[in-house]
């Protein structure tokens, strides 16, 4: 157990060994996942949503390579990161559950992306388990977020009397439990605040079977122009989705002579994100970007790595514009094709 | 004149000079300009200028690229109104720009960053004059900061080269 | 009569009209607003059919601006629009800039004490999934739910937007519905500092955490371009690089497109997900335009877009 006033002390203990990142609010702004300093405190509660942990692995603008020729002579300066063992503290289940999506993606064996691997080869994480769910939550209808929170190092959730309860599911997060020694023995009244709060985060009014999802989602789904009609074609939905992750890649001149190329995250949404050199679009509109992303989440993800794409965190659905409500489509295409 | 460290990446080591990035109309600051230099006008070499057929044509794009790639200060010039060699350019310049200019101030950019004049072709003085006086104004305000966080430097001061 | 039979006379002449102009064929589309996932988020509806108007409704939930709708569906035939002050200026902007002509649209106004922005709603501890309905009681929210009724004021819920409007009753109209209690803006609610420096610092901070979504972009009204200057490749106009310096050239060469011609509907504050202040940079350039030009964009159909014109007196340098 954690008394919660001893928090930074135990930050600061594992700050000796890791680069600690949290999510941080500056200034009023969503918060946004990076290195803790001194007198920063992680946001640990689900009252307010925080911006995708993607970015430490997948960071919005990323510098691959410069290249540089001066006399003839080529310089290739590879920019891949150095590995730093990083520990992710305050992961909502759907959050840590990303990263098991975006592996699945970026580490796929023989097409493993180094700057990605690089990036999450010592990650440490440990979850923070979200005591109630937000409107626009729907962990539970994807998946079993107690079992995402088993698949990290360690997870902290609220014991009442003002104390975190901290259970380890590794070796790595056993550890972690020394670290300052700022532990106390459990008691049994924080475990079961703790089970509580854990059987809480499992129930679900509906559930969406990831394959039998997947079987369900058609090419010609009326409701793909129905979203369409009103989709502004922003960015918002795949940006903020932590399992999203296309990107673009650009060469460009640099001061000084240097080329850098560098990749930079991009969204089936826009309107030109197929569109070819001599100018044609196979997704020319709304509807086809639309059913794409949807499809992709939740069917050839699935049917290829058998994991929903999804991990139900209602970003979209609270950032859309529009208010599309992504769990309507799922009703609505098992309404339409499913059981 | 300062000396530049052309090898890409590396800063050249010598006290701060403003460097004013300069957009002149052809037909009058240009040519006005040019009249400055057969006349053997003396005036700080801190301009690097960049053509245009006409004021009009300058969108308020180059001018914020220019603040981006860290630019200490931009000085546009065309014909006077009432002498623009495509008639009408330099009036929807004066609107475009004069709303550019109070947009800039807004943004944290002080007035005396960003200068435009009518000068003309017979002008050569008056042109040499505003570059010298656009630079010791700049001078006295320091190198523009950037319009990045501090510790993300404008691109031009990352190397030496614009 | 309580506020919420007020607003259902309201809705169910708003249901109506759009019914009565479908029947007809005097309009192919009707754009208007439906429930969406909570009480106080509406979702824009394209409605054909004369017996789906009964999805429309109208509320302090329905926040977003119906003109961006406008251009595109009037292609298809005439429109007819239930437009609250913001939607009916961004229409009439686009009748000054000559995108539809007048007679593609036809304006049922709404007057709008102002809309709820769910994320202030957020910020003020109230958890809207709790919530059965909003109405307005003259210029005040009132928000409903299973514990009656709730009035948490208007200046920390509604969308920043409407605490700044001044088109409460729509600027141009074809039937009105509703009537606009008299509403003071109110002044002193933008975060941006006094103090050029302090700006500049600001707006640095601010552009640092931009994802360059481009929703900002994608919401606007006014923001009709076939190709964004953004996504040139040649030129390349601002780099892709998704980083301060190139997402501040990004929003200041955005704003300056939209100088003289943003209605100040406040969307693209309301939608941004990292909580940049684009509404509040956009009044202050539009103080500008207005104080140099007399002219506020979305006013007068007839008036001409200010950057397409000049005088001879217009301020300038000195010549």
């Amino acid at each position: 157990m954690l008394a919660k006033s001893d928090l930074s002390r135990w930050l600061a203990a594992l700050a000796a060994e890791f680069r600690v990142v949290g999510a941080v609010s500056d200034g009023g702004a969503p918060p946004a996942w990076r290195k803790l300093e001194p007198g920063d405190t992680p946001v640990l509660d689900n009252l307010r949503w925080v911006m995708p942990p993607k970015e430490q692995v997948l960071p919005g603008y990323e510098p691959l390579f410069t290249y540089c020729a001066r006399k003839g002579e080529e310089e290739i300066t590879s920019a891949v990161p150095a590995e730093e063992p990083t520990l992710m503290f305050g992961l909502r289940p759907c959050d840590a559950r990303s990263f098991a999506v975006l592996d699945a993606t970026y580490l796929d064996g023989r097409f493993s992306d180094p700057y990605y691997a690089a990036r999450r080869a010592q990650m440490t994480t440990v979850a923070y388990v979200c005591e109630s769910k937000r409107w626009s939550c729907f962990c539970s209808s994807v998946g079993d977020p107690v079992e995402w929170v088993k698949a990290c190092d360690l997870a902290i959730t609220d014991a009442g009397e003002d104390a975190w309860i901290v259970t380890a599911f590794t070796g790595k997060g056993e550890k972690l439990l020394e670290a300052g020694g700022c532990m106390s023995a459990a008691t049994e009244a924080a475990c079961a605040s703790r089970d509580a709060i854990w059987e809480d985060l499992a129930r679900a009014n509906e559930h969406f079977d990831a394959q039998a999802v997947a079987r369900a989602v058609d090419w010609e789904e009326p409701v793909w122009a129905e979203i369409a009609g009103r989709c502004t074609g922003c960015g918002i939905c795949s940006y903020l989705c932590p399992t999203c992750t296309c990107f673009d890649i650009q060469d460009e001149e640099c001061p000084g002579g240097a080329i850098e190329r560098y990749r930079v995250r991009d969204s089936c949404q826009f309107c030109d994100f197929t569109k070819m050199g001599h100018g044609h679009n196979p997704r020319p509109g709304k509807k086809e970007r639309t059913r794409q992303r949807l499809s992709h989440k939740f069917k050839y993800l699935p049917e290829r790595s058998g994991m929903s794409g999804c991990v139900g965190c209602g970003r979209c659905i609270h950032l859309c514009p529009v208010n599309t409500d992504t769990r309507k489509i799922i009703a609505e295409v098992m309404g339409v094709h499913g059981q | 004149m300062p000396e530049e460290n052309q090898i890409a990446g590396q800063e050249t080591v010598k006290a701060w000079e403003p460097r004013i990035l300069g957009i002149l109309c052809n037909w009058c600051s240009y040519a006005g300009a040019d009249l400055a230099g057969s006349a053997r006008l003396s005036y700080p070499a801190n301009v690097r200028i960049v053509r245009v057929p006409c004021s009009g044509r300058v969108d308020p794009s180059f001018v914020l690229r220019g603040f981006m790639r860290g630019f200490d200060g931009v000085l546009i010039s065309g014909c006077h109104p009432g002498d623009c060699h495509y008639a009408k350019g330099n009036y929807y310049a004066r609107r475009r720009l004069t709303v550019l200019k109070k947009y800039l101030v807004k943004m944290g950019i002080p007035e005396e960053r960003f200068q435009f004049q009518w000068v003309s072709a017979s002008e050569g003085g008056r042109w040499a004059e505003s570059v010298s006086e656009m630079t010791e104004r700049l001078r006295g305000l320091g190198p523009f900061q950037g319009v990045a966080l501090q510790d993300k430097p404008a691109p031009h001061r990352e190397a030496a080269a614009v | 009569m309580s506020v919420q039979a007020v607003l259902a006379n309201q809705l169910a002449e708003v249901r109506r009209e759009a019914r009565r102009v479908l029947e007809s064929g005097e309009v192919k589309t009707v754009l208007g607003y439906r429930a969406g996932p909570t009480a106080v988020r509406a979702m824009p509806a394209l409605i054909t059919r004369p017996e789906d108007t009964d999805l429309l409704v109208w509320s302090p939930a329905c926040a977003n601006n119906l003109g961006l709708y406008v251009r595109q569906a009037a292609l298809e035939g005439k429109v007819a629009v239930v437009a609250k002050g913001c939607d009916a200026r961004s229409i009439v902007m686009l009748i000054q800039e000559q995108q539809i002509p007048r007679e593609s649209v036809y304006i049922i106004g709404v007057a709008c004490p102002g809309v709820v922005d769910p994320d202030r709603l957020a910020d003020a501890g109230i958890r809207e999934e709790k919530l059965t309905g909003a109405s307005w009681d003259g210029a005040e929210i009132v928000l409903e739910s299973p514990e009656g009724e709730a009035r948490p004021g208007r200046e920390s819920i509604a969308k920043m937007a409407c605490l700044t409007c001044d088109v409460h009753t729509p600027p141009l109209y074809d039937i009105l519905i509703g009537e606009a209690p008299a509403i003071e803006p109110v002044d002193g609610l933008s975060p941006i500092p006094e103090g050029t420096e302090d700006r500049r610092a600001f707006w640095a901070k601010q552009f640092d955490r931009c994802v360059r979504c481009y929703a900002c972009r994608q919401v606007c009204p006014s923001c009709y371009c076939t190709v964004c200057f953004a996504d040139r490749a040649s030129p390349r106009i601002v780099s892709k690089r998704i980083r301060g310096q190139e997402n501040w050239m990004y929003h200041t060469v955005r704003a300056m497109h939209m100088a003289g011609r943003c209605v100040e509907c406040g969307e693209c504050e309301r939608v941004c997900p990292v909580g940049i202040p684009l509404l509040q940079m956009m009044r202050e350039l539009g103080a500008e335009v207005d104080e140099l030009f007399a002219f506020k964009p979305g006013m007068d159909p007839e008036a001409e877009p200010v950057f397409g014109v000049f005088k001879n007196e217009d301020e300038g340098p000195e010549p």
